[in-house]
């Protein structure tokens, strides 16, 4: 090799190297395009969880009013709907059963929309199961866990019926010692109403953890999806797959969130509304994708306890969502709208078996 | 050539500069994302109580969380993650969320007011959790 080669050869790695260095100060990717939008994130404590809230934007000022306005939100709709809130509407409905109550516009409409599903799963979700939960422990934060009697449960039974619950405009009335609860779509319609105040100050993208309810508001700064992980029922600090989505809630229920065991059985906290008694189908994790919040939180709870056969029938039946489902044992059955977006991680391919189901 | 000869050879010179610049430019492309230290923060009551880099950890510990109403959490810190191991909490939530080590998704425990966040460190490989 001669000299003169020897220097070109020299002096184009030379420019490599000082473009290379250049580029990494600079981040040249992104030169001509828009500079990546700043990560704002903010925690809101409320309905017995953390919240995470992170919106993506270069206009600071707008994600933290934006932010602010969502805490105030959630702690506003919290003081409205929670079952143990002296003075909240679901209180008043409470404990004035059998009597008209007069509620707020959106209680009314979470209420309606939530006894939509009641009926449409056949009361497999049912929002009076409250008094059953109670008896089980499952509402009190200090554990008390117990199992009850079965008559006792007979008898709980007995007030579990939401097609008794009237609404009228914004009116509620329910039956006699009925108790209902919001806790299965609470979170499911918070993340659909911090998503509009979001997108109503100009931040188009953002991602919401209400508790393991995900909203993902737009797609991720760049313009691909999100990326959220499913979280593993049998190692809850893990995830299996990751769904890969933008613009909709991902809700999931699993017996593994909250359950006590007592002489060797294991008592989950997803009560069957027809037994009383915690469900216990093949059903370990149920995961609902949808566009709207509270449809797939409820949902999620629904198709949980009807296991896997009816719970497809069901969806078979009606569609709108998609839905994702871990027995114990080892299959994970996904609706077709899944197939492409859901990952199964490499090193789970021993544990779990994914089929599509149509 | 004779060794004196090579050194004083330019082309070898030459030579030797240019695998010197090859190497430089292929290591910058490699050290590209390398991580900074992960910093956990620990909050008590929304007062910062404690940072740690956890990159830095070289030996596990335990740190002792107390809160003003008698109630405490242990705190383990390891080499690049952070967990609750005991806790006077009724329900134990803050010891089921195991071990985090990046930014994904904190540790809470909300009776006693506990708070555990990780921010820089490399980035997570999703961007949130269902379930």
């Amino acid at each position: 090799m001669n000299n003169k080669k020897l220097i070109i050869i020299v002096s184009v790695l030379l420019v490599l190297l000082i473009v290379g260095s250049l580029a990494m100060k600079l981040d040249l990717a992104h030169i001509g395009g828009e500079p990546e939008p700043a990560e704002h994130e903010s925690f809101v404590f409320a309905m017995d969880t953390v919240m995470s809230l992170k919106a993506y934007s270069n206009d600071e000022e707008a994600a933290t009013s934006a932010l602010a306005q969502a805490a105030g939100a959630i702690n506003d709709l919290e003081a409205l709907i929670s079952v143990t809130r002296e003075g909240s509407d679901i209180f008043k409905i409470n404990s004035t059963s059998d009597t008209p109550t007069t509620v707020s516009d959106e209680t009314a409409e979470i209420i309606s929309r939530a006894l939509e599903i009641c009926s449409a799963t056949g009361g497999e979700l049912d929002i009076s199961i409250y008094p059953v939960l109670r008896a089980w422990g499952f509402t009190d934060a200090e554990g008390g866990y117990r199992v009850p009697e079965y008559n006792e449960i007979k008898q709980l039974l007995t007030k579990v019926d939401y097609s008794k619950i009237e609404v009228d405009g914004n009116v509620v009335t329910v039956a006699p010692g009925m108790q209902i609860d919001l806790g299965s779509v609470a979170k499911g319609y918070t993340g659909d109403m911090v998503a509009d105040i979001l997108t109503n100050s100009g931040i188009e993208s953002a991602i919401l953890d209400l508790g393991g309810n995900v909203r993902a508001v737009g797609s991720a700064p760049g313009g691909g999806d999100w990326r959220v992980g499913v979280c593993d029922p049998l190692d809850s600090s893990s995830y299996f797959g990751v769904l890969s989505v933008s613009d909709c809630s991902v809700v999931t229920s699993g017996g593994y969130n909250r359950y006590f065991v007592e002489d060797g059985r294991t008592y989950c906290h997803i009560i069957d509304p027809y037994t009383g008694y915690p469900a216990e189908t093949e059903v370990i994790s149920a995961t609902i994708v949808g566009t709207d919040g509270l449809e797939c939180d409820g949902l999620s709870t629904a198709t949980y306890i009807m296991g896997v056969n009816k719970a497809f029938d069901f969806w078979r039946k009606t569609g709108g969502f998609d839905m994702l489902l871990v027995t114990k044992n080892g299959n994970i059955f996904i609706t077709p709208g899944l197939e492409d977006c859901f990952e199964l991680l490499s090193g789970y391919a021993d544990k779990y078996t994914v089929e599509v189901v149509h | 050539m004779k060794a004196k000869e090579l050194l004083r050879s330019h082309r070898f010179w030459l030579a030797a500069f240019a695998a010197l610049i090859l190497l430089s430019s292929l290591s910058m492309l490699f050290m590209r994302r390398s991580a900074g230290g992960s910093v956990a923060v620990i909050t008590q009551d929304g007062a910062e109580f404690q940072r740690i880099d956890l990159s830095k950890v070289k030996e596990s510990y335990e740190i002792k969380v107390t809160n003003p109403s008698g109630g405490y959490n242990l705190v383990l810190v390891e080499p690049g993650a952070i967990s609750v191991i005991e806790a006077s909490c009724p329900d134990h939530v803050c010891i089921a969320q195991g071990k985090i080590g990046d930014s994904l998704r904190p540790i809470v425990c909300l009776p006693n007011k506990l708070m555990i966040t990780i921010s820089g460190g490399e980035a997570p490989d999703i961007d949130s959790v269902s379930g």
